[in-house]
């Protein structure tokens, strides 16, 4: 039997991690939603027979009506293809949630107990989902399960698998928590899986990845595409895998040395070169010595970012300044004394290069006391 | 640090050329054009060299476009220099190619490049502490600096201040403080500037928590609303199951109807396998007239003879009972007529003993004799009392004045009081003289002696005797009690002459209403007791009237005589009226009877209550006996009815009874034969109703599909659901109760899923409003991270200057107290440092201390050359740094040059610091040639550099 399997699309998300507002974001949550039709098309081109979605398809905080009638008609759209979902923390199912709420079409399957409850695909193959109930506190679900009966049986939940909770960096929370090993100790032969964002091809599990990113950084792990799989069950248990990237929203991370630049057309035109050809959001790393002279606010660089990206974070903590501090420290000068007690001070590296600069450039007479 | 030598290999117009120096002080002398701003920016690229950082800044563009050489091939500086630890080094500066070599002359590859490097290059002045912007202001003394200090005053301060923060080359600390104080200000504002970045992006990052506040409540109500929806839906879900269970369950009981019917079409088919039945022919008229003669002969009640008196009988009593009564009536008036004479008579009779028509009347004669009786009480109780005699009150009241006065004028009071006066007067006289005149107070004391002695004998002489006050007591005492006395007596003999003339008058009017003249009171008297006596006689002859005048009124009872007689006339006439119209010998019955008015009330009572039984009785046998004649020719013609009846059906009967037995029994033969096709058409009719127009088939092809109908009903529902509508016992009133219901819930969740779509339409959006909220937080991030660092560098720098000018300020005050005497020629002998803003004070011998920038030009200039000196020193700590000076004393005038010139010797001479003076002045020129005689010290006198073809 072949499926597609998603999780952890988060729609109606807020994208205030990229500094996105009004319609930039908006943008942005359209571009959650196209990727959900991708993945639909993805299921109509490879004729899969069941789509799998292991929870976090939507935000139960901020989901709109217009989330919901849109998800009613998405999945409406792919019958008599049959839909699953395993409800997460963030879409947890509950009386006044969507999946209580709106009504869904025949094909679809909603997963409404907090325990693992079965549901046949096909002639001996079982596929047991559950729900997350509460946004928190739920259970391992592989807790007292066991799956008895004739046949090979999967799994489709939003849980946690504790021996990779720690790469996943923090604030993941450990929902369901559930040991690898216990997949197989509970008589199913693969765990279709949803929360953490990186995507994980394990001999049992699997962890498709969020598939339109959500942060930064969400670079490829150990070679594999974040978003749906495509997956074959064979009539032994065992799976084969194909990861296609369906992912409308690009995001990059820059970096632009400043070492060099003498004048905000120096930033400016190496900044075009880096950004040349790219679209979507953008994280830009300043690097490099800041020259002393050099007078660069924030706008400078967000005025040529813009001309690329939908929308752009900043980020300074790799920036030097270019002022030899070493030799003005030696100086029997105020300024010099300046330097050494900054210097010597127990601040924050980002404050104390903030402060050397800003009190550098007042004793030099200048006004551009905004430091960068 | 010492330059020994500068090879201007090609700078500026230099080309080749060589500049020797002494460790000491040096004059270099050229007129205009010899190069001496030239060499003095040699000596300058020579020991700093060139920046070579990245970037191009306009400093080092400006730079190159002065001092490169103008045919651009070449451009190189050497100079060599002798640090303090002896250390003789020659920089190497390829400005054209960016390249440069610091190496020991002494040890052959010693390469210090490193030791000094600063902004790409090798800077010499890194030995000094410093670097090429700071060796610029430091060592370099420029004419327009010492100008400055004299044009304005305060420069002087505020150079130090420079000096002090960064060497000379930028701001000052304080107006670097200031610059972030403004900018603080101006581009962050305090908590106190509402209208500034920072209070604004406080402000409008609560504006985005409200929003968002607001936005997260309104989505909660939304999902609470979405959920009631469902719950509505779940209702209407409930309603629909449970009409669905009815309608399976009605429709099982159509079912089982439908197979009933089924089952009965195919019984009564049974019976009609030919069809319909075919009535046979019945003679209808003839049995419904036998009918009608049956029913009618049986209709007819029985003949039953009235009983009892007849018509006439009864109207006969009535005229008997009528006759009577008039003459019971007649006799009655009659004896009544007779009865009213009698009255009449003995009335008239009795009337002639009252004339006046009453008793004598008696109601104001006895009133009168009571008041009479009153008077005449009261005028024999009235005492007798005589006139008083003796004194009288207005005599004995005359005594009592003439006592009061008497005893007045024996009182000696009027006597002790003045001599009391003049024996006080005496007495304060005394007094003041005593006091007054010490020379008197004996004659004071006499006085006052006198006073007191005359005034007891006084009191003692006038005081009044207690036996004479009692006999003058006792003496008034009697003549008020004979005065109360005597008022007494006059006023009990007045009360009784008063009550005397009363009773007199009371005597006179009742007199005169007895109608008899009384003058006086005697004869008012009399008259009074005869007019008593004369009441008592009439009161008994009243007495003896009274019986007569009792029965009188009796037979008037209210009426008057002559009424009386009226009446009695009246009687008469209408008993011979009465007796007129009557039977004589029932007249005569009534007489013998004597019956009186009361009776015969009763008798026409008892009479008319009779009449009227009479004639309710004489009406129901009136009409019993018409109902006997109509009933009578019924029964003939029923009877003839029957015989006719039975003539058409063949029997011929006489006995009426007979005949209707006989058509009786011929009716229920009639009767059974049609029962019995009634019975078929009955079934054949049941038989069609059940079809109703169908055909047996068609009949069980609806059998079948209320069948299927039912399977499909019942297998959309659960067993539970329709064994539970089973024992509802399902009607079509149910259902339909049922099917209320259902439109209510959906009409509920219609309304419901409107309001929440609409509710939906207005729903902000929780993303939206926490994106803008993180944009309001990163401006207010950005804001509070740029005051912070503001703030902190504000501290920072507050903190290095206060610390720099405090360790500062003795050092500017030791080096300048070191020169000061001798330079002031010791008008100035001491100097104090403000340790925070460095200002410069001197005192001479007097103490008074004057602000160094306000002295005298030269004395300035010389304080300002050993300010400058000494923040050489501080600045460049170990290694002495030499002092460079372009045409630094330009514009002084000889004296102070002079002056200014022998400092600058002075301090290299004792400080081993090398002073380097370009000028173009041949007074300076003269003057270093007089007093530069130590081989320490040069004097370097340069030519004019030749115009490059």
């Amino acid at each position: 039997m072949k499926i597609v399997h998603f999780a952890d699309l988060h729609l109606d998300s807020a994208f205030a991690w990229i500094g996105a507002t009004g319609d930039v974001a908006r943008r942005r949550r359209q571009a959650l939603r196209d990727t959900l039709l991708s993945i639909t098309r993805l299921v109509r081109e490879t004729n899969a027979e069941a789509l799998f979605c292991a929870g976090d398809l939507y935000e139960h905080d901020r989901v709109t009506p217009d989330t919901a009638e849109f998800l009613r008609q998405t999945f409406a759209d792919l019958a008599p293809t049959r839909v699953f979902i395993a409800p997460g923390n963030h879409d947890y199912y509950g009386p006044h949630s969507v999946y209580a709420s709106c009504k869904w079409s025949d094909n679809v399957h909603i997963f409404r107990e907090p325990r693992l409850q079965p549901v046949p695909l096909t002639d001996g193959l079982m596929l047991w989902g559950a729900a997350h109930c509460a946004p928190a506190n739920t259970g391992n679900l592989l807790d007292d399960f066991r799956a008895e009966g004739a046949g090979v049986h999967i799994a489709l939940f939003h849980g946690a698998e504790r021996s990779w909770l720690s790469e996943q960096g923090s604030g993941k929370e450990p929902h369901a928590p559930f040991d690898a090993e216990e997949i197989v100790g509970t008589g199913l032969r693969h765990a279709f899986l949803g929360h953490y964002h990186r995507p994980k091809d394990a001999e049992h599990h699997t962890y498709p990845g969020n598939p339109d990113p959500l942060q930064f950084g969400e670079d490829r792990t150990a070679g594999l595409i974040r978003g749906p799989v495509i997956a074959t069950i064979n009539s032994d248990g065992s799976v084969q895998r194909e990861r296609l990237s369906v992912a409308v929203t690009q995001v990059h991370d820059l970096t632009l040395d400043l070492t060099g630049c003498a004048s905000q057309q120096d930033v400016r035109e190496k900044l075009v070169d880096t950004a040349q050809g790219l679209k979507g959001i953008a994280r830009l790393t300043v690097t490099g010595d800041l020259e002393p002279a050099l007078d660069l606010p924030e706008h400078i660089l967000h005025d040529v970012l813009d001309k690329f990206f939908d929308t752009t974070r900043v980020h300074t903590e790799g920036l030097r300044q270019g002022y030899n501090v070493e030799a003005i420290r030696e100086e029997a000068t105020v300024k010099g004394q300046f330097v050494r007690d900054v210097l010597n001070s127990g601040i924050d590296p980002e404050d104390k290069r903030r402060i050397l600069i800003t009190g550098l450039r007042a004793l030099d007479g200048r006004d551009d006391l905004d430091v960068l | 640090m010492r330059f020994d030598r500068i090879d201007a290999l090609a700078f500026g117009p230099l080309e080749e050329a060589v500049l020797e120096l002494a460790p000491g002080m040096n004059v270099v002398y050229g007129p205009n054009e010899a190069g001496k701003s030239s060499w003095h920016v040699a000596l300058y690229s020579g020991l700093c060299g060139m920046r070579r950082a990245q970037g191009n800044s306009k400093d080092v563009q400006k730079f190159t476009e002065r001092h490169r050489p103008w045919d651009g091939r070449r451009w190189e500086v050497h100079a060599v220099v002798t640090l303090a630890d002896g250390r003789n080094i020659e920089l190497r500066h390829d400005l054209a190619n960016k390249a440069s070599s610091v190496r020991d002359t002494n040890i052959a590859g010693k390469d210090y490049a490193n030791e000094i490097m600063h902004e790409g290059a090798p800077d010499g002045s890194r030995w000094l502490g410093l670097n090429r912007r700071t060796f610029l202001s430091t060592a370099c003394v420029k004419q327009a600096e010492i100008l400055g200090i004299l044009d304005n005053p305060a420069m002087l301060q505020d150079d130090i201040q420079r000096a002090a923060a960064t060497a000379g080359a930028d701001s000052t600390a304080a107006a670097a403080l200031q610059r972030l104080e403004n900018f603080r200000r101006d581009f962050v504002g305090s908590n106190r500037a509402p209208k500034k970045p920072l209070l604004q992006s406080q402000a409008e990052v609560r504006q985005a928590q409200a929003l968002l506040s607001e936005a997260e409540e309104m989505h909660t109500k939304y999902l609470r609303r979405r959920e009631e929806v469902e719950r509505l839906e779940q209702d209407v879900q409930g309603t629909r199951s449970n009409v669905d269970a009815m309608q399976a369950a009605l429709t099982e009981m159509n079912v089982a109807a439908a197979q009933e019917r089924l089952r009965k079409i195919e019984e009564l088919g049974e019976l009609f396998p030919e069809g319909a039945p075919h009535l046979s022919p019945e003679r209808n008229s003839l049995a419904e007239k036998v009918a009608t003669a049956l029913d009618r002969w049986r209709s007819i009640p029985e003949l039953i003879e009235p009983e009892g008196p007849t018509v006439h009988e009864y109207q006969q009593w009535k005229e008997d009972a009528e006759r009577r009564l008039a003459a019971r009536r007649a006799a009655t008036a009659e004896r009544e007529a007779d009865e009213a004479g009698a009255r009449y008579r003995r009335a008239h009779e009795l009337a002639t003993d009252f004339p006046d028509g009453h008793l004598p009347r008696t109601v104001e004669q006895e009133r009168l004799a009571e008041r009479a009786r009153g008077a005449l009480r009261d005028f024999e109780s009235l005492h007798t009392r005589s006139e008083p005699t003796g004194p009288t009150v207005a005599e004995i009241e005359a005594e009592l004045t003439d006592f009061d006065a008497k005893v007045n004028a024996s009182q000696p009071a009027r006597v002790r009081l003045p001599w009391l006066l003049a024996c006080g007067l005496a007495f304060a006289i005394g007094i003041v003289l005593a006091l007054a005149l010490p020379n008197y107070w004996m004659l004071g004391a006499g006085l006052m002696a006198a006073g007191v002695i005359g005034g007891i004998a006084t009191f003692l002489a006038t005081r009044p005797r207690a036996q004479d006050q009692l006999i003058v007591d006792i003496s008034r005492q009697g003549i008020l009690q004979r005065l109360t006395s005597r008022r007494e007596e006059e006023r009990r003999y007045e009360d009784a002459l008063r009550q005397q003339d009363e009773v007199r008058i009371r005597l006179m009017e009742i007199a005169q209403e007895s109608g008899a003249h009384a003058p006086d009171m005697q004869s008012a008297i009399e008259v009074t007791r005869d007019w008593l006596l004369d009441w008592e006689a009439l009161l008994r002859h009243r007495d003896e009237m009274a019986p007569k005048w009792d029965e009188l009124q009796g037979l008037l009872r209210g009426d008057s005589l002559a009424a009386i007689e009226s009446a009695a006339v009246r009687l008469r006439e209408r008993a011979v009226q009465l007796v007129s119209s009557v039977d004589e010998d029932l007249l005569r019955e009534a007489r013998v009877e004597g019956i009186a008015r009361e009776q015969l009330v009763d008798i026409e009572r008892e009479t008319n209550q009779d009449i009227r039984n009479w004639e309710r009785q004489q009406s129901d046998r009136r009409n019993a006996d018409e109902q006997h004649t109509k009933l009578s020719k019924e029964i003939a013609e029923a009877e003839d009815r029957l015989q006719k009846a039975g003539e058409e059906i063949g029997i011929a009967l006489d006995n009426p009874n007979d005949l209707v037995t006989a058509l009786g029994e011929w009716q229920e033969r009639r009767a059974q034969s049609l029962g019995e096709e009634k019975e078929r058409m009955d079934q054949w009719g049941e038989l069609q109703n059940l079809l109703a127009g169908q055909s047996p088939d068609e009949v069980k092809d609806e059998v079948d599909r209320l069948k299927q109908e039912a399977q499909g009903r019942a297998s959309k529902i659960g067993v539970g659901a329709l064994t539970n509508a089973r024992a509802q016992h399902p009607t079509q009133a149910k259902l339909d109760e049922l099917l209320r219901k259902v439109r209510e819930a959906e009409s509920n969740h219609d309304t419901a899923s409107g309001q929440l779509d609409e509710y939906g339409r207005t729903l902000p959006s929780v993303p939206d409003a926490e994106e803008a909220l993180a944009d309001a937080e990163r401006v207010r991030e950005r804001f509070t991270r740029l005051d912070s660092t503001l703030e902190c560098t504000i501290e920072f720098l507050k903190d290095a200057q206060e610390r720099v000018h405090r360790d500062l300020a003795p050092i500017l005050r030791s080096t300048v107290l070191e020169w000061l005497p001798h330079v002031t020629d010791r008008r100035y002998v001491d100097c104090r440092v403000n340790p925070k803003s460095l200002a410069v004070d001197l005192a001479g011998a007097d103490k008074r201390w004057r602000n160094a920038a306000l002295l005298s030009r030269g004395t300035a200039e010389q304080v300002y050359l050993l300010l400058r000196l000494a923040l050489a020193q501080h600045l460049t700590r170990e290694e002495p740094c030499p002092l460079i000076l372009d045409d630094a004393v330009a514009a002084c005038d000889a004296q102070r040059k002079e002056a200014i010139l022998d400092t600058l010797l002075a301090i290299s001479e004792s400080k081993n610091v090398q002073v380097i003076l370009f000028t173009h002045e041949e007074d300076v020129r003269d003057w270093a040639r007089n007093r530069l005689t130590s081989p320490a010290h040069l004097i370097k006198e340069l030519d004019r550099v030749p115009i490059p073809p």
